[in-house]
C-alpha cells in the first residue's frame, strides 16, 4: 500500500498529467493520492487544473488547501488579510490582480470546501502545518521548531509542501532532562524527569508545477515507513504556461 | 539583583496591595509584571492605575488584550457549560466596569518584555493564550524558551507558580536534502543550552488551593527562585465581588483558592485564537 | 399490610424497602408513598420492582387507608425531616419499622431506646461510613451526632427537572460546590439526572461521605427532551436556594445545543453499527 503526495501544482496541467501518468507507471500500487494545497497560482491555466481536477479525481485522492488558495480567500474577503498584504510583498502588486482573474468564483466556492489537512496512520498530511498554510519549514528550520510542529499533532511524519524543497529530515532520536519545582515541593526535592521521543520526521514533498519541465513528488509506504522521492520530466506541451511564466511575479 | 515578577492580578485590590508591600519588605530591585491586570476581580481600574503610577513594566495579558475590544475569551478555555457561562458575565462586567483611561493603558502593554538574558510573557512567546505547564512536553517548552533568545523565560497564564529547569537535551538529526546535488544523508547530534522556565503564579485569583496571593523572587546572580505565597484580607475582596455584582459563586471559590471558570484542562492543548 | 418506615437521614431506609419488596413470596400488589419528596426514592424503586403503584401521599379517608392497607403491600417511608406522629393511622392496623445505623440516630434528639419505644421493629443497617473526616473521628459519637440534628433549622430544597439535560462536566462542577459547602451546610442531597450523553444517573450524597454514582438501568435517550422523571432533592442549613436552583439550570443544555449534541450521537451510533456489520 502505498502512498502518493504532491503538491504545488500551481496550475500547471501538464506538470500534473505527467505526475499522474508516473504514478499509473509505478511498479508498485499506489493506493491514495495526497495533494497539500498549491493547485492554483497566479495564472489563468488554475482554472483549467481546477476543473481538470474535480472532473477527474477519484475518491482516493485526498485534496487539502494551501497558500495561494488562502490568498484568493484573502482577496474575496473570506480571511484575515482581505488586503492580501503578504502576497503584495512577496509577490508584487500585480500578483494580487493575476490571482483574482485566475480562478472563478465557482472554482473558489469549491476550493472553499477542501479540507485544513489530513492525519492518517501516525502521519499529519497539510500544505504547511496545524499553524497554518504560511508555516514554511525547511532543512533550516530549527530541530525544535519541527519537533513543534510534529508534537502539536502527536504525529511522527508531517508532510508538507510549502517551501516546494524535496528533503526528509529525520529526528532519529530526542532527549531531555527536566527538573520541576513547584510551590509545594521542599526545595530539596524538585521532580526529575528524563523524556525521550520515538523516531519523528519531516518531509517536504517537493513541488509539482514551479519548475519548467520539471515536477518533483514523493511516493510513501505507511508500512515500513520508507520514503521515496520521484522527480518526473515532462514535454514541450508546457510552453502555453512558460509564456505566462515570466511575468509579474519574479523569482520564486 | 533581585527581581520580582507578579502576574494575573485580576482586579484583586486587596492582594496586589498586600503583594506589593511583600516585594518591598523582600527588598526586590525590580517587579515586572506578566499582564491580566483585569478580568473576574472587583477593581480592575484601580488596579491599573496602581501598576501605571508605579511604572511596573507589564506585558499584556489574554484577559487584557479580549477587554480592549470587548471580547470574550475563547470557549476552548472552559471545561463546561456552566464555566463558560461564568467567564462570560465576569467579561460582560468587566467591559462594563473599565475606564476609557484603563482601555488605553491595555492597548499600549507590549506582548513581550525583555531584560538581559529575561524575556517574560503572558501565556508563551507564540500566544497569550498558550498555557506552559509543568506536564507541557520538555521539548516543546524548550522550543518556547529557544525562539526568544533568552535564557530564563518567566510566564503566567496558569495561576499556579513553578520552576522548570530544561537540560542535557539532545537531538540526532539526518537530513537528506534533494535540492543538492547530491542528496547524501547529513547526520548530527544537537546539544541544546540549559534554559529555564518560570511561572509566577497569580497574585488575584491563586489556583493551588490556597486563597493566598502567589509571586517569585528571582535572583540573576545565584540563579535561584523563591516562591513568596502572600497572606491578605482575601473577605474584603471576596465582599466586594457580591456587592459589586460579579457573580457571587467567585468569592467562595476565591476562599479556596480554586479557578473561578478557566482552567488549562489538557496540556496538550494550543488555542490557535 | 401496611409499613411505615422511618429512621434517621441516610440510615437506608429505601434500600431495606427495596430488599422486602423483593423477598415477598405473596403475589400482593406493592405499593410505595413517600409524602413531600419529588419522587427520587420512589423512581429508582420504580425501576428496579416492576409494576409498582406509586403514590405521593396516604389516601385522604381512613376507609380507603384500610382498603388499600388490605387490598395491597403498603411501604410509607418517612423522610428524616418528616413528623412521626400519624393521627391518621391511629385506628388502623400498620407496622411500624425504624431503619438505623450504628453511627446514626439523628432525628431531633433521638438515641436508640427511643427508636425502639417508636418501633415494632429496628433495624439495624450497616451503612458502611467511606471517609469520616478526621475530626468526626476525634470527637465523641454524641458530638457527631448532635452536628447532623435535623430540626426546624433545617432546610428542604427539591425540584422536579422533568425535561431537562444536564451537561456532566457543568454537574460535576456544581456538584463538588455543594458537597463543599459553596451554597450553605449540606447534610444531604440525592438525585436522578439526565444526561447530555442520554443516560441517566443517580446521585447520592450521604453526610460525611463521598458522592455515589450510579448508572440507572435505561435506554439512551436521543430523541428531544426526555420524558422520563428527573429531579433532585436535599436537606441542609443555610442553603442559597435561589443559588442552587440558578446554577442547576446554567448546567442545563438549551434546545439548540440538545438538537445538536444529540444529532451528533446517532450519527455516530449509525456509523458504529455500520462498522460492526
Amino acid at each position: 500500500m502505498f502512498w502518493a503526495i504532491l503538491s504545488g501544482i500551481e496550475g500547471n496541467l501538464p506538470a500534473y498529467k505527467a505526475v499522474l501518468k508516473d504514478i499509473q507507471r509505478q511498479p508498485i500500487r499506489v493506493e491514495e493520492i495526497y495533494i497539500l494545497g498549491d493547485l492554483i497560482g497566479p495564472r489563468p491555466e488554475s482554472e483549467a487544473l481546477v476543473q481538470y481536477i474535480r472532473e477527474t479525481r477519484s475518491h482516493s485522492t485526498h485534496i487539502c488547501m494551501g497558500w495561494w488558495e488562502e490568498q484568493l480567500f484573502n482577496l474575496h474577503g473570506l480571511r484575515r488579510d482581505p488586503d492580501a498584504i503578504a502576497l503584495k510583498e512577496k509577490y508584487g502588486a500585480a500578483a494580487i490582480e493575476q490571482l483574482w482573474n485566475a480562478v472563478s468564483r465557482d472554482s473558489t466556492d469549491w476550493l472553499r470546501g477542501l479540507d485544513f489537512g489530513f492525519f492518517e496512520l501516525d502521519c499529519l498530511l497539510a500544505h504547511g502545518s496545524t499553524l497554518g498554510c504560511d508555516d514554511e519549514l525547511t532543512p533550516d528550520t530549527h530541530p525544535l521548531t519541527l519537533l513543534d510542529r510534529l508534537l502539536r499533532s502527536d504525529a511522527n511524519t508531517l508532510f508538507c509542501g510549502r517551501s516546494g524543497l524535496a528533503f526528509q529530515y529525520q529526528l532519529p532520536h530526542s532527549q531531555i532532562t527536566s527538573t520541576v519545582k513547584t510551590i509545594g515541593t521542599p526545595t530539596s526535592e524538585p521532580v526529575v524527569q528524563e523524556y525521550s521521543l520515538k523516531p519523528r520526521q519531516i518531509v517536504g514533498v517537493g513541488n509539482v508545477g514551479r519548475t519548467l519541465d520539471q515536477a518533483s513528488y514523493v511516493l510513501y509506504n505507511p508500512n515500513n515507513n520508507k520514503v521515496k522521492f520521484q522527480q518526473v520530466a515532462y514535454g514541450e506541451n508546457a510552453s502555453a504556461v512558460s509564456a505566462s511564466r515570466g511575468k509579474g511575479f519574479g523569482s520564486y | 539583583m533581585k527581581i520580582a515578577v507578579i502576574s494575573c492580578i485580576h482586579g484583586n485590590l486587596e492582594a496586589l496591595n498586600a503583594v506589593l508591600a511583600d516585594i518591598d519588605h523582600q527588598g526586590a530591585d525590580q517587579t515586572f509584571c506578566l499582564g491580566d491586570l483585569v478580568g473576574y476581580g472587583p477593581y480592575p481600574n484601580e488596579v491599573v492605575e496602581i501598576i501605571r503610577d508605579r511604572q511596573i513594566p507589564s506585558c499584556q495579558g489574554c484577559w487584557d488584550e479580549d477587554i480592549i475590544d470587548g471580547l470574550n475569551a475563547c470557549e476552548c478555555s472552559y471545561p463546561s457549560l456552566l464555566a463558560e457561562k461564568r467567564g462570560r458575565l465576569a467579561h460582560e462586567w468587566t467591559d462594563a466596569e473599565v475606564t476609557a483611561q484603563t482601555r488605553e493603558y491595555l492597548a499600549q502593554m507590549p506582548l513581550t518584555l525583555r531584560h538581559e538574558n529575561l524575556c517574560f510573557v503572558h501565556g508563551s512567546p507564540q500566544s497569550q493564550h498558550e498555557y506552559l505547564l509543568p506536564e507541557t512536553s520538555a521539548f516543546i517548552a524548550l522550543e518556547r524558551v529557544l525562539s526568544t533568545g533568552a535564557d530564563v523565560l518567566f510566564c503566567g497564564h496558569t495561576h499556579v507558580p513553578y520552576v522548570r529547569t530544561l537540560s542535557d537535551g539532545q537531538l540526532q538529526i539526518r537530513v537528506v536534502n534533494q535540492a543538492q546535488a547530491n542528496a547524501q544523508a547529513n547526520s548530527q547530534t544537537l546539544t541544546t543550552p540549559l534554559k529555564r522556565i518560570i511561572n509566577a503564579g497569580s497574585v488575584g485569583e491563586p489556583r493551588h488551593g490556597k486563597p493566598q496571593a502567589t509571586y517569585i523572587i528571582y535572583d540573576t546572580l545565584s540563579e535561584q527562585t523563591i516562591f513568596r505565597e502572600v497572606d491578605y484580607d482575601y473577605e474584603k475582596t471576596c465582599a466586594a465581588i457580591v456587592s459589586k455584582g460579579l457573580p457571587p459563586i467567585f468569592a467562595w471559590r476565591l476562599s479556596k483558592g480554586l479557578e473561578f471558570a478557566e482552567k488549562a484542562d489538557d496540556p496538550t492543548h494550543v488555542c490557535e485564537r | 399490610m401496611l409499613t411505615v418506615v422511618a429512621g434517621p437521614c441516610g440510615s437506608g431506609k429505601t434500600h431495606w424497602i427495596w430488599q422486602q419488596m423483593i423477598a415477598q413470596e405473596d403475589a400482593k400488589p406493592l405499593a410505595y408513598i413517600s409524602p413531600a419528596t419529588v419522587g427520587v426514592d420512589a423512581y429508582r424503586l420504580s425501576l428496579n420492582v416492576p409494576q409498582l403503584q406509586v403514590e405521593h401521599d396516604l389516601p385522604e379517608t381512613s376507609h380507603a387507608i384500610r382498603q388499600a392497607a388490605e387490598q395491597q403491600t403498603i411501604y410509607l417511608e418517612l423522610g428524616c425531616y418528616l413528623s412521626l406522629d400519624l393521627p391518621e393511622l391511629a385506628k388502623i392496623p400498620h407496622r411500624q419499622v425504624a431503619v438505623v445505623s450504628p453511627d446514626c440516630f439523628a432525628h431531633t434528639d433521638w438515641v436508640r431506646s427511643d427508636w425502639e419505644q417508636w418501633a415494632d421493629e429496628v433495624v439495624i443497617n450497616a451503612v458502611p461510613l467511606a471517609k469520616i473526616t478526621a475530626s468526626k473521628t476525634t470527637a465523641s459519637k454524641t458530638t457527631a451526632i448532635e452536628s447532623e440534628f435535623v430540626d426546624s433549622k433545617t432546610d428542604l430544597w427539591q425540584a422536579s427537572l422533568r425535561g431537562q439535560v444536564l451537561d456532566p462536566a457543568s454537574l460535576h462542577l456544581f456538584w463538588q460546590e455543594l458537597v463543599q459547602g459553596a451554597y450553605g451546610r449540606l447534610i444531604r442531597a440525592k438525585a436522578v439526572f439526565e444526561l447530555a450523553d442520554g443516560d441517566a444517573i443517580y446521585v447520592d450524597h450521604l453526610p460525611h461521605q463521598e458522592t455515589t454514582y450510579q448508572d440507572l438501568p435505561l435506554p439512551k435517550w436521543l430523541n428531544g427532551r426526555p420524558q422520563r422523571f428527573s429531579g433532585i432533592e436535599m436537606m441542609g442549613q443555610g442553603l442559597d436556594k435561589g443559588a442552587i436552583a440558578a446554577t442547576l439550570s446554567d448546567c442545563c443544555l438549551d434546545d439548540a445545543t440538545l438538537k445538536s449534541h444529540q444529532a451528533a450521537l446517532k450519527e455516530s451510533q449509525a456509523y458504529l453499527s455500520q462498522e460492526a456489520a
